[in-house]
């Protein structure tokens, strides 16, 4: 469809896009799982020792909590990163997509809490491990069954996540298809 | 193409984004954009009822033709 070549390289892009943002997820997401601190403290204590850092000690050493904290939010900003890219992406495919107005903007308000949901959950774990790392408090670490619970969530939103960018992607490729008469 | 369409030049006179014509006609700014550049194949007669509703035009304020150059 000559008419539409703009369009349709700008689709193009926008796949090739997310599929790199789709693979950069694939790699950050098993990372927050892997490192992040609970997870850490029953499944890879043995990565700390390696590092020398003993997490009861990390209450009482700056900089072993200081790295504790690193190897905590590292993977959670890339994360996040990866989460915002996804969310402009969605906003731009839901501009795109073919629903009307009302419907396109029930997505968006959609696809904006579910940032907000992950931002948040992105933005308060890193200080909430902080703070159990620099005072005496135990409860954050024992909190293990909540943990799978909370993890369970997030990749059902993930999930979902995933779900709405790919249904207002093949939207926004129906409506190319029918873009030639407005 | 001989069909000129002059929806930008309505929605300068009349200050209007296009945004907000794509949201009460219910297409897409995409498609908005494709009608104001030409680059649409043809336009369904609810989208220019809706278009000239929006705007308070006729459609020939849209619309110009032009006698096509001959080689």
């Amino acid at each position: 469809m000559p008419n539409s070549s703009a369009l349709t390289a700008k689709h193009q892009t926008l796949a090739k896009l997310g599929g790199i943002i789709a693979f950069v997820l694939a790699i950050a997401l098993p990372l927050w799982l892997y490192l992040h601190p609970w997870q850490a403290n029953l499944m890879f204590v043995h990565l700390y020792e390696r590092l020398g850092i003993d997490l009861a000690l990390t209450r009482a050493n700056f900089q072993q909590a200081l790295t504790v904290y690193l190897l905590a939010t590292i993977p959670l900003l890339c994360t996040a990163l990866v989460l915002v890219q996804m969310g402009r992406l969605l906003l731009h495919w839901s501009k795109q997509a073919v629903f009307s107005p009302r419907s396109t903007s029930m997505i968006r308000t959609l696809a904006w809490l579910m940032l907000a949901v992950f931002a948040l959950r992105i933005l308060v774990r890193p200080f909430m491990i902080a703070i159990a790392s620099w005072t005496e408090e135990t409860w954050y670490f024992d909190w293990s069954p909540g943990i799978y619970l909370d993890d369970g969530w997030f990749l059902v939103l993930a999930l979902m996540l995933f779900l709405i960018a790919q249904a207002l992607y093949i939207a926004a490729e129906i409506e190319e298809e029918n873009e030639a008469i407005v | 193409m001989p069909i000129i369409v002059r929806l930008d030049r309505v929605l300068a006179d009349r200050k209007v984004k296009s945004k907000n014509l794509a949201a009460f006609v219910g297409i897409t700014e995409a498609n908005i954009s494709l009608l104001r550049s030409g680059k649409s194949k043809g336009v369904r007669f609810s989208t220019l009822e809706k278009i000239c509703e929006f705007l308070d035009c006729q459609p020939g304020d849209l619309f110009e033709w032009v006698e096509e150059e001959k080689d």
